[in-house]
């Protein structure tokens, strides 16, 4: 016994270090980013001319992308959890999440060949004369592709949670598809839901890299704040410390919002009533 | 009004195999755990994936003919939405609400009670199941006994064709448990209409039901007055659940019960 717990000790210390050595790896730069700026030197950074254009764009694009996510992806959710056990429903459940594992820069690409002038849409647009490329409209639909899967995948997640025999409930009482996915489904999944939307959220916010392809870099028409980061790191390093500071914050905060809806979810009697 | 059953479903190892029919009157389900009790009201809201046979709903006068909610023959399987029925769930689960009286009127609204009725009815759920000290709290707080009686008050309030109740009594506890027995009678004597109630305790059934139906292995093993099932147990099972109670029924008939 004695020599387990001293081999228990031996080997716990030794994870312990290993675990400890990447959580290090993971907050240095974040710990470097904020030591390394003062508050004067944030204020000074704030005011670069780079910044309030590139700060209203991101949240004003952002906002209407989880606008599009939310409206669109909450019955795409709903239909998941019901049926995307089997059939076609599942293969469409993991097509949601190729988002997530395809480079950004490959994202970029698909957008421009899909809604690109010479891609599969741009004709059809033009002809209407609309032209989305290197337009704000682009941001929008770069951030909608890669931040709409945390959103579908999280509300999918709550739905499940949801006590079957509520569903049944609800159904025995007479609500039809529609009533008892706004009058009972939503509500009981609401924190789960507010979870998914404030991480698509933040991900529709840091997008960077298909934004660049498909939308560019063209100030108070598609320079959010990350592409505004990478234009102010050549000439203005300070102006690119306090938005990454900026950043930063906002996705803090989303964070430690996500993580208390999630414990008042299971407060909320989210998960299954207890028997 | 009748209701009319016979089913065949496979849950999981028990293959459930009943036929019965119902009048306005309770019945009781009684049997040992895993008998397909729960399983047999599921089928009936039309939550029981695979259920096969027929369930009509039969007016008891008129021209119109029975309502079929499932005849697997004809291809008939209604929605549970189209069934009109007032299940109360182990557990009670609570619906969105963030009082007793909005978790009522939750209910309602789903049932389609216009909203100018839904006051008056709110207000007759809450007196029948004594709810109205209860009306504003947090349905969070409420006891088990008290979410019993909220579900209970649900599934009256929306006047549903057949009531489905599933040990909807057990956690209440049993300083209260006779005069919620009253309060279930009482509000479905207004309403009679067929009401199965799945129940482990034969002081309930004695009390409130009319007809017993026993369930082993996902089969009817014993049908018939409750004093009549006591008096002559079919199984050992029911020589258990009803132990001691024919006599002091027989007892209490005696003097006279009214």
């Amino acid at each position: 016994m004695s020599s387990r717990a001293a081999a228990g000790g031996w080997s716990g210390r030794l994870l312990a270090a290993l675990g400890l050595a990447l959580l290090g790896w993971l907050l240095l730069p974040l710990a470097a980013l904020v030591l390394s700026t003062s508050p004067s030197e944030l204020l000074e950074g704030l005011r670069s001319p780079l910044v309030w254009p590139a700060l209203r764009l991101s949240l004003w694009t952002a906002s209407v992308a989880l606008l599009c996510i939310v409206v669109l992806g909450t019955p795409l959710a709903w239909i998941l959890a019901q049926r995307g056990g089997a059939g076609p429903w599942r293969l469409a459940e993991t097509l949601v999440q190729l988002p997530v594992v395809v480079p950004p820069s490959v994202a970029g690409i698909a957008l421009l060949l899909a809604f690109g002038r010479q891609g599969l849409l741009g004709a059809a647009l033009a002809s209407v004369g609309v032209s989305v490329s290197l337009s704000t409209p682009a941001v929008v639909i770069a951030e909608v592709f890669v931040a709409a899967p945390f959103y579908v995948l999280g509300a999918a997640a709550a739905f499940r949670a949801l006590d079957p025999d509520v569903v049944l409930l609800a159904r025995s009482l007479g609500a039809g598809s529609a009533s008892l996915l706004l009058r009972v489904a939503i509500p009981l999944a609401a924190p789960g839901l507010a979870a998914g939307a404030a991480l698509a959220w933040a991900r529709a916010l840091g997008e960077f890299g298909a934004t660049l392809m498909f939308a560019g870099n063209i100030s108070g028409r598609t320079q959010t704040l990350p592409l505004a980061i990478y234009s102010a790191l050549d000439r203005d390093l300070g102006a690119a410390r306090a938005l990454a500071v900026v950043l930063c914050a906002f996705a803090l905060g989303l964070l430690l919002a996500v993580r208390w809806l999630q414990r008042s979810g299971v407060v909320a009697g989210v998960v299954r009533s207890s028997r | 009004m009748t209701l009319q059953v016979a089913l065949q479903a496979r849950v999981g190892a028990l293959a459930l195999d009943v036929a019965f029919e119902a009048e306005d009157a309770i019945v009781a389900v009684v049997g040992p755990n895993g008998a397909g009790k729960s399983s047999l009201l599921r089928a009936l809201l039309g939550g029981l994936p695979g259920a096969e046979g027929r369930i009509a709903l039969a007016p008891s006068e008129g021209a119109a003919g029975p309502e079929i909610w499932l005849d697997s023959a004809a291809g008939i399987d209604r929605l549970p939405e189209q069934r009109r029925v007032g299940w109360v769930p182990q557990g009670a689960p609570l619906l969105p609400g963030r009082s007793v009286r909005a978790q009522l009127a939750v209910a309602l609204g789903l049932a389609g009670v216009p909203a100018g009725e839904r006051a008056a009815r709110i207000a007759e759920a809450l007196e029948a199941f004594s709810l109205h000290a209860l009306a504003d709290r947090a349905p969070a707080t409420l006891s088990g006994g008290e979410r019993q009686r909220l579900a209970l008050a649900r599934a009256f309030a929306v006047q549903p064709q057949v009531l489905l109740l599933d040990e909807a009594l057990s956690a209440i506890d049993s300083a209260a448990r006779a005069e919620v027995r009253e309060r279930v009678r009482d509000a479905w004597q207004r309403r009679p209409r067929p009401l199965l109630l799945v129940s482990h305790d034969w002081t309930e059934v004695a009390a409130l039901a009319s007809e017993v139906l026993v369930l082993e292995g996902g089969q009817a093993v014993q049908r018939g007055a409750p004093l009549d099932v006591a008096t002559a147990p079919a199984t050992a099972f029911v020589a258990a659940l009803t132990a001691g109670h024919a006599e002091a029924e027989r007892a209490t008939n005696r003097t006279g019960r009214g």
